[in-house]
């Protein structure tokens, strides 16, 4: 049975895009057959952060009109072979994406992976909403810190009208990702804590990512940090919230303020 | 310490139904208006101050031809105060706005020795249309965004209201959670309605025209269980143990 799940959040630039690869690769190293697909059209980011930015001949847009098959579009990545990317369109405009193409190209990629998913952009527009239309999962991502956590209120209840499942009047499980959290700040209350934002967004945790040097060196590197051995916390995880995603009940560890030799040496508190 | 604010300035509003006579017109509009002068010579004062809609969907005009049947039917003391099943070329600053959604009833029959309408026609014609209060009932948060509009009476949310969300009721309206969103009560007219929550962080609230935002409510009301209601044109709070 396979399953869409759509990576969405309102905001812009709080991991989404980071999310959906990490994720995507974490799923495909257990074996699973997985395609991320890349909805923002004109910006498109996925094929970067994937490293195969240069090897986008086909992209969605082709296929949803019909110009390439899917097979043609399909990147495979060199390092895990499960894993493929469906990249978006730079050059096209937003408008060339309809609402047909979509749900014939998702169609067609639920017949050969176990697992698509939808890197939505940011907002509220035809982008994001086109993205989450067909899917039967939404995992909301958001940073700890109040304009992102409104947005994020925003498309939850979005994901709960404009849906194809909720206009049927189906349960759409949303799971909330809390991404770039900084135990320090959220416990001086420069930030959001976890319990603020659970409480405010009221959906199940799928995981808290902690703020990670390591991310963005792997976004320059185009390799998801889930597929290095030394990816540090955010990696694991990263990988923990993936097995979560496969159903497995895993504990979430709150990623803790390490106290390194010089703030012991220095008495300096965060807080 | 003071347990009422007062707003700083008072914007009456409410919803209300009334009823209008709705006149088709037809083409060709010569004739139209000779029928028409034919019922006012029957009837001259069957029109005066009352409110007529004009019913467009017959109708296939330039934008000139809409002002000329303007300008006849104000000729013959006739006020348009609305135009409904109107094209889009036919509306415009100066001319009757676009309405919609009426319901129709029974009018009164015409009565040809009629004069001006007495005090006994206005109650049987208002009975046409009877109120009704339904309560809603919202079992789930109501999410940034989302607007609740239930004109018809109180409105229960078992949830919290995000900031940026909004609840419009004609009666009261009770939330069982947080409320950081803007609550409007009491759109019916009812000065009796009153607004109720179990965690106050409202950005507005509002009953029957008078409100209060954000930086007026006090901060020893910040996230407590409160009440609002109307005091005369003052909207009062009240911390609720």
């Amino acid at each position: 049975m396979s399953k869409v799940i759509v990576v969405t959040s309102g905001k812009g630039g709080v991991g989404k895009t980071t999310s959906t690869a990490s994720l995507g690769a974490a799923l495909a190293q257990g074996g699973r057959r997985v395609c991320v697909v890349d909805f923002d059209v004109g910006l498109r980011n996925l094929d970067l952060v994937m490293g195969a930015e240069r090897r986008v001949v086909f992209d969605f847009i082709n296929v949803a009109q019909g110009d390439a098959k899917l097979s043609q579009a399909l990147i495979r990545d060199k390092r895990i072979d499960t894993l493929y990317l469906l990249a978006a369109s730079q050059t096209r405009d937003k408008d060339a994406l309809t609402t047909e193409g979509v749900e014939r190209v998702i169609g067609e990629l639920r017949e050969s992976f176990d697992y698509v998913l939808c890197d939505s952009p940011a907002g509220i527009e035809r982008g994001a909403l086109l993205a989450m239309r067909f899917a039967d999962q939404a995992i909301v991502v958001a940073n700890p810190e109040v304009s992102s956590v409104r947005d994020s209120d925003r498309i939850i209840g979005l994901l709960d009208s404009k849906t194809l499942r909720a206009e049927r009047g189906e349960q759409m499980d949303k799971h909330l990702l809390l991404t770039r959290f900084d135990p320090a700040r959220s416990n001086s209350g420069e930030m959001l804590t976890l319990d603020d934002v659970l409480e405010i967004l009221s959906i199940p945790l799928l995981g808290v990512i902690p703020e990670s040097k390591e991310i963005l060196r792997a976004s320059n590197l185009g390799a998801p940090v889930t597929m290095n051995a030394s990816g540090g916390q955010a990696a694991l995880a990263y990988l923990e919230a993936a097995r979560r995603l496969g159903g497995e009940t895993v504990p979430v560890a709150i990623p803790d303020e390490k106290k390194t030799f010089f703030t012991r040496l220095f008495g300096r508190r965060a807080a | 310490m003071n347990a009422h604010v007062g707003p700083a300035q008072t914007l009456k509003f409410r919803a209300q139904s009334l009823l209008a006579y709705v006149l088709e017109p037809v083409q060709p509009l010569p004739e139209w208006f000779t029928a028409l002068d034919g019922w006012l010579a029957r009837s001259p004062t069957f029109f005066i101050a009352r409110p007529v809609i004009l019913d467009m969907a017959a109708l296939d005009i330039t934008l000139k031809e809409y002002r000329d049947l303007l300008n006849g039917l104000a000729r013959r003391h006739i006020r348009v105060m609305g135009a409904e099943n109107v094209d889009r070329g036919l509306v415009g600053p100066h001319l009757p706005p676009v309405v919609s959604g009426g319901r129709p009833i029974d009018p009164p029959t015409l009565r040809e020795d009629a004069p001006a309408p007495r005090e006994e026609d206005a109650p049987s014609v208002a009975q046409a249309a009877p109120e009704r209060t339904e309560s809603l009932v919202v079992d789930g948060n109501v999410r940034s965004g989302q607007t609740i509009m239930h004109p018809q009476g109180d409105v229960t949310i078992i949830g919290r209201v995000a900031s940026g969300a909004e609840i419009v009721a004609g009666g009261s309206v009770h939330i069982y959670g947080a409320l950081q969103g803007r609550v409007i009560a009491g759109i019916s007219g009812s000065r009796s309605a009153r607004i109720f929550c179990t965690e106050a962080r409202a950005e507005l609230l509002c009953i029957g025209g008078a409100y209060v935002t954000a930086e007026n409510i006090i901060s020893e009301m910040e996230g407590r269980s409160l009440e609002a209601r109307l005091d005369g044109d003052e909207l009062k709070l009240r911390i609720l143990s």
